[in-house]
């Protein structure tokens, strides 16, 4: 089975965290959002998801997603993350 | 008696030029808190239904809270309750600055403003005494320079005070009142202050406020400064515009007059920009340790020389709501509206509608007097917002206000994006239904105050999706109540979470200033002052139908981007108005039940 792509982008202070907008990730196929956590929490130590900041998979927030965590990750998906936000 | 309120207000009519002092029962602080609850019962029981909001009758009812000026962080709020310009109805606005604190050190927890002046006048409340001077000579002073003579005048740097501009001058419906260069913004009060012919009021308060328990009070504020040091590190850092990118990546930016939901240029104005290129330095309200306010500068460039405190709902909509994708021109037009004191999201949701009939043809280049509007024109742009202060061609139209506009021209009622006659917010509710149900509800029209914010839990909680119907009724009360007793205590909503007033109020603030066991009733007084402000719109005339989403969003679906397809129709939508109705104890018509506001304990505070 080819690998998967996917997208993450770092969102306005996370910019400042990774000194990065974006990485493009290959992950095997059949991984999950806990690999894609793991490799976030090995490349900058940054725990997600977490309490202080929001992941969100192609726009919605991981920890609604029913299998959360286990969601298979497919190619071409975007994840995003970003502070807590609390109104403008 | 409680402490941490001085117990009375000053009531000042200017018809007359007599000023009073009367004190506030104890019950309705015990019971409404101060603020916004206080502060609506006095409309309740003094600004009747069909009122006109530019006539004498109207009135200023400005309203400190328990901890406003007390010595804990960003004490800085007070709240004005009055009959809006722009939405025709019950207003009620939250502001920082230094006078709700000066206000209480002179010796008043509120202040009611009356009748008209012969001419225009300037008030200044030293400690307690006021006097009334002649302000004729300033007529036509931009609002930020009203407030340096006001200051001037009575020789106190560190004075509050608060002014209009040209545009309240000219009863714009969406003038604002300036207050130590934050705002009284959505609502039009400016106008109020402009139809009383008063250009300003300074104060200036040397008294102490009384605290219950002074040594708690001194602990919590030093606990709070250190949890806000890492809580609210990236509101120091970027202040509201670090959602800008977030918003958009979300895909409901306001784009092109909610055209669609995600600006294609927001790299050239996102919070990196701000820091970057513009930010001159951080501002903070009164005794605030977070400093959320950022002062931009523009350096070169067309527009070099402005200056403005620039915040995410400014940026989204007189920048992409406009097609603007030039910060600088952001910056000015922020300093423009600042100078000629206009609300900036009103002002942006009007030039945005302005440039959308001007594309569509529906408006010429005769009623723009000669300006070509078309999006991403930052020329337009400001030449727009000056047209509507200065009521000229298309812009005395639109100086009326959305209420005015959608009635005078109903074939452009596809174009407006307001509830209640107050337009948008920062948010296309398309892309969180959520946040379509806070406007809707709001009691003061489309307002992400008020009505609450709903995006973080949209994205958080376990129990619905941002997209989800179900659920976001009870959601939506929830953070209204939450706001309704934050607004009521004169606390910033920034430093909020640092004293435990969270939807489940915790800790012990209120107690060690108040002496008074508020905490555990927080909630209920929250329901007590959102039930009595519908209730005041429901004598207005408010009913289900005011509280429905405007046509783009219900049918027109996003035609790009992230949210692409997303619509929230009128079935969706009554969804989820239904189940909010049902969780408020209102009617179908959302009409507050007797046995609801008997429940609320509203019969024992007002004449219903």
């Amino acid at each position: 089975m080819q690998d998967v792509k996917v997208r993450i982008k770092y969102l306005s202070a996370l910019r400042d965290k990774t000194h990065r907008r974006l990485d493009e990730l290959e992950l095997p196929a059949g991984s999950s959002l806990q690999d894609v956590a793991g490799w976030l929490a090995k490349s900058y130590g940054l725990t997600v998801p977490g309490p202080a900041l929001i992941s969100t998979l192609n726009g919605r927030g991981w920890t609604q997603l029913p299998e959360s965590l286990a969601t298979e990750i497919h190619d071409g998906d975007e994840v995003a993350l970003f502070p807590l936000v609390s109104g403008g | 008696m409680l402490k941490g309120y001085m117990g009375k207000l000053l009531r000042v009519n200017l018809s007359h030029r007599t000023v009073s002092e009367e004190a506030i029962p104890e019950k309705d602080y015990e019971w409404l808190l101060g603020g916004r609850g206080v502060a609506a019962k006095y409309y309740y029981n003094e600004i009747p239904a069909g009122t006109d909001p530019v006539g004498e009758a109207n009135k200023l009812i400005f309203m400190t809270g328990p901890l406003t000026g007390t010595p804990l962080v960003s004490t800085t709020k007070f709240q004005l309750a009055t009959k809006s310009p722009e939405t025709r109805m019950y207003l009620c606005s939250n502001c920082g600055g230094d006078f709700g604190p000066h206000l209480k050190q002179a010796g008043f927890d509120g202040l009611i403003i009356e009748g008209k002046a012969a001419d225009w006048t300037w008030l200044s409340i030293v400690d307690g005494k006021v006097e009334f001077n002649d302000a004729r000579a300033w007529k036509g002073f931009t609002s930020v320079k009203t407030l340096e003579v006001l200051r001037e005048a009575i020789g106190e740097k560190k004075a509050g005070a608060m002014s209009i501009g040209p545009a309240g001058e000219r009863l714009v419906r969406f003038s604002y009142i300036n207050v130590d260069e934050r705002a009284f913004g959505r609502g039009g009060p400016g106008a109020v202050m402009g139809s009383k012919l008063l250009k300003g009021i300074v104060v200036k308060g040397t008294g102490t406020i009384p605290l219950a328990n002074k040594e708690r009070v001194d602990e919590i504020r030093k606990s709070a400064i250190k949890e806000l040091k890492t809580s609210r590190a990236n509101h120091t850092k970027f202040g509201t515009p670090q959602y800008i990118e977030v918003i958009n990546e979300l895909g409901c930016m306001p784009t092109r007059n909610f055209q669609t939901g995600q600006f294609e240029q927001c790299d050239k104005i996102d919070a990196h920009v701000m820091r970057d290129v513009y930010l001159e330095k951080n501002y903070a309200c009164y005794r605030c340790s977070v400093a959320c306010g950022k002062i931009c500068v523009v350096k070169d460039g067309p527009f070099a020389g402005a200056r403005a405190r620039t915040e995410f709902e400014t940026v989204a909509l007189l920048g992409p709501n406009c097609g603007i994708s030039d910060f600088g021109a952001i910056v000015k037009a922020n300093q423009v509206c600042d100078e000629l004191g206009m609300d900036t999201m009103s002002a942006g949701n009007a030039v945005a509608l302005v440039m959308e009939l001007y594309e569509k043809g529906l408006i010429s280049r005769e009623d723009t007097c000669g300006i070509d509007a078309r999006f991403g024109d930052s020329a337009a742009l400001i030449g727009i917002l000056e047209l509507i202060a200065a009521r000229k061609g298309i812009g005395d139209l639109i100086a009326e206000g959305m209420y005015h506009v959608k009635r005078a021209k109903p074939e452009w009622k596809r174009y407006v994006l307001d509830v209640k006659g107050m337009p948008f917010a920062g948010y296309d509710p398309r892309g969180f239904t959520g946040n379509g149900l806070t406007y809707g509800t709001s009691n003061r029209g489309a307002c992400h105050n008020v009505g609450g914010w709903t995006i973080r839990a949209e994205l958080q909680s376990g129990k619905y999706d941002r997209y989800a119907l179900k659920g976001k009724g009870a959601l939506v009360k929830s953070v209204q109540d939450s706001r309704a007793y934050v607004d009521s205590l004169g606390m910033c909503t920034v430093v909020r979470g640092a004293f435990g007033f969270s939807e489940s109020p915790t800790g012990d603030v209120l107690e060690a200033v108040t002496g008074h066991p508020f905490t555990p009733v927080l909630t209920k007084i929250a329901e007590r002052i959102y039930n009595l402000e519908r209730v005041i719109l429901n004598r207005e005339g408010i009913r289900r139908a005011d509280d429905l989403m405007p046509e783009r969003i219900t049918k027109e679906h996003l035609p790009s981007g992230p949210t692409k397809g997303r619509i929230l129709t009128e079935e969706m939508y009554a969804e989820m108005l239904d189940e909010y109705y049902a969780a408020r104890g209102w009617d179908a018509d959302g009409v507050v039940r007797p046995e609801t506001a008997k429940a609320a304990g509203l019969g024992e505070l007002v004449t219903l």
